[in-house]
């Protein structure tokens, strides 16, 4: 209960600065509908010629890349909302006030990631009804369920990553490997833009060491194909054991850093 | 006795940033800089507690280590009974920081909206918090300014805020960082009045304040600790610290109607033992510091008139502070008043003078450069 109370705290806070830039915030709904239509556009120029790499997410290269991209936005959430947030708090000098309080630190760091994921899937909601309203995209057989299943492991596994990477923020304050790395991999690997099949086999199997490969194909299976559970379970066990490696590993390594920068006399330093 | 704030023998020592060349020819060493070494205090309860120190002395290192946003390398800190180590979650209850950076806040939020969220994170209950924030509000005179955005603030307005905060939890002890950093004379002199009167007088809080500004630790300060180079040189009140350096007694004595050339046959008579200022001419009353130097003052015999009443600032041999004078002969003020009687002077009055902070102060650091000098030398 008191973590809610703390986490809509958050939220509140988040959403009034957010809010109080309001070209910014405006702004931000035009760049989505900007990059719908070049997607959009991009299909046609492609055609039918892409549909034999397509036919297992529906043949439309629209739709396909539509989900891909909304998707990926949990990603980049998640890989960069925990470090930003601490690095953010660092920079602007509210991290000591806060950090004094009688909150603890992982409280702090979920807490001060909710609005981005908040309004990530508020995004994602509006590529689909762009989608879906104005180019057809067809959704009708979509297990919605299945879905978030799907979604809720792929928030679990990349947050996990993302707590990592905040990690090295805590102690390198700059220049973090691992969300660079990751997030670089995972466009190129994870099959955002095109299926995974048209990548050369000894590249292929790479793709499947990166959770972001099972996440967007789950999620294609379960909105354009309406894939049951069952049928989604191979990428519903896939992300479950990413997320059971890496959330010990995130939670562990972030403890280790708060320590770290305590030890260093670092923690509020940028 | 159970202290607000104990300290026992705190060390802290950061690691120093390796430049490029260490990387390439010593990648594992580990320089170490010491920021506080071997500190031990003890602040009572309901005390303003001032650490005096220059830039860079520790003030702030030993301020977060007490906060529990750093760790110490040695030693213990007790802050209301509580380990700042092994119960970090138990002090933050009992403690507010007062943060002077105005970056602490979120500017595009109201007043009132800061101290909400920041409530919120101190575990204010839901049915409390409304009334709190109103009550700090008022405390700091910004009831009134509730809904203005924190960006259109003056600086005193900030640090008030700071200081609101601070006191949502209505904490025993109450960090300060440098509190009238950046404010002017006038809303620095309201600060300090407002954590003199209201929070430490009526509030009954401690207050630990960090600071460089001497002014304020006379106005305010019951006790002090100079810090030099992360270590603490003196500790107690200002009249305390005083035997704990060279002798530096100092008298005002009122004379009246004074014999012809009378501070210069004193100054000679007493060659090498007493110093000799004039501080004012109680008949006319200029008001008007004349220095005389010690055995030469032909200028006291000009300045002050045969038959006029004189008060005077007379240091002991020993003293360090006005002239530069090292006696060889202790003297106690009992003989220098007979020896002002003998010469046929009338003594009004005779007060012990409080020394200035600033010169406890500049003593302090001045032994602390001779030492380093000597150390060097060697």
């Amino acid at each position: 209960m008191n973590f809610l109370r703390k986490a809509f705290a958050f939220i509140r806070r988040d959403f009034i600065e957010e809010t109080s830039y309001k070209f910014a915030f405006f702004l931000q709904f035009f760049g989505i509908f900007i990059s719908v239509l070049i997607f959009y556009f991009l299909s046609k120029l492609f055609g039918a010629a892409a549909v034999p790499y397509l036919k297992p997410y529906g043949g439309d290269y629209f739709s396909f890349v539509l989900i891909g991209v909304a998707f990926t936005n949990y990603l980049e959430v998640s890989l960069h909302s925990f470090s930003s947030s601490i690095r953010n708090a660092q920079m602007t000098g509210t991290l000591e006030a806060i950090l004094v309080t009688q909150t603890e630190i992982p409280t702090i760091i979920i807490s001060s990631s909710l609005y981005s994921f908040i309004w990530t899937s508020f995004r994602v909601i509006i590529y689909l009804l762009i989608g879906v309203l104005l180019f057809k995209v067809n959704i009708s057989q979509a297990n919605f369920a299945g879905a978030s299943v799907i979604l809720l492991l792929t928030i679990t596994t990349f947050s996990s990553i993302g707590i990592l990477s905040a990690s090295f923020i805590m102690v390198l304050k700059k220049g973090d490997p691992l969300a660079s790395l990751f997030s670089g991999l995972s466009w190129f690997l994870g099959g955002v833009y095109y299926p995974i099949a048209v990548l050369p086999l000894w590249i292929r199997r790479f793709s499947y060491l990166i959770p972001l490969t099972y996440s967007l194909e789950g999620m294609r299976f379960a909105l354009l194909k309406g894939y049951s559970l069952r049928a989604l379970s191979p990428n519903i066990m896939a992300l479950g054991v990413f997320s059971l490696i890496m959330l010990p590993l995130g939670v562990l390594s972030f403890r280790f850093a708060v320590n770290k920068a305590k030890r260093d006399g670092s923690l509020t330093h940028y | 006795m159970c202290y607000a704030i104990e300290t026992s023998l705190i060390t802290k020592k950061f690691t120093s940033i390796k430049r490029f060349r260490d990387l390439l020819f010593a990648p594992f060493s580990k320089k170490k800089l010491t920021a506080l070494e071997n500190v031990s205090l003890k602040v009572n309860k309901g005390e303003i507690f001032c650490l005096l120190g220059p830039n860079g002395a520790g003030k702030t290192t030993l301020i977060k280590i007490l906060c529990t946003l750093m760790l110490p390398t040695e030693g213990r800190a007790l802050v209301n009974g509580l380990d700042v180590v092994t119960s970090p979650a138990e002090v933050r209850r009992a403690i507010g920081y007062a943060i002077s950076d105005e970056r602490s806040f979120y500017w595009r939020l109201n007043a009132s909206q800061n101290l909400k969220f920041f409530g919120i994170l101190n575990n204010i209950p839901t049915s409390e918090l409304d009334q709190q924030v109103k009550s700090v509000l008022k405390l700091v005179d910004l009831d009134r300014r509730a809904d203005t955005p924190f960006k259109d603030f003056s600086l005193g307005m900030k640090q008030r805020l700071a200081i609101a905060r601070a006191l949502l939890t209505d904490p025993d002890v109450l960090f300060m960082d440098e509190p009238t950093r950046s404010l002017d004379p006038a809303s620095a002199e309201s600060l300090r009045h407002f954590i003199k009167e209201q929070v430490v007088g009526q509030q009954g809080k401690t207050i630990f304040l960090a600071t460089h500004n001497l002014k304020e630790v006379e106005e305010i300060g019951h006790r002090i600790a100079i810090i030099l180079d992360g270590k603490i040189k003196a500790c107690g009140a200002p009249m305390e610290m005083q035997p704990v350096l060279e002798k530096l007694d100092r008298y005002v004595i009122c004379l009246k109607f004074l014999p012809c050339n009378f501070l210069d046959r004193l100054s000679q008579k007493m060659e090498g033992m007493i110093s000799i200022r004039v501080l004012d001419k109680t008949e006319q009353g200029t008001g008007t510091a004349q220095d005389t130097k010690t055995g030469q003052s032909a200028e006291a015999g000009q300045y002050v008139e045969t038959g006029q009443g004189v008060e005077v600032e007379i240091g002991l041999a020993g003293t360090d502070g006005m002239h530069g004078m090292h006696g060889k002969v202790r003297l106690e003020i009992s003989d220098v008043i007979a020896c002002i009687v003998n010469m046929g002077g009338r003594i009004e009055s005779c007060l012990k003078k409080e020394i200035p902070l600033y010169e406890i102060y500049s003593a302090y650091t001045k032994n602390v450069q001779a030492i380093d000098g000597q150390i060097a030398n060697e």
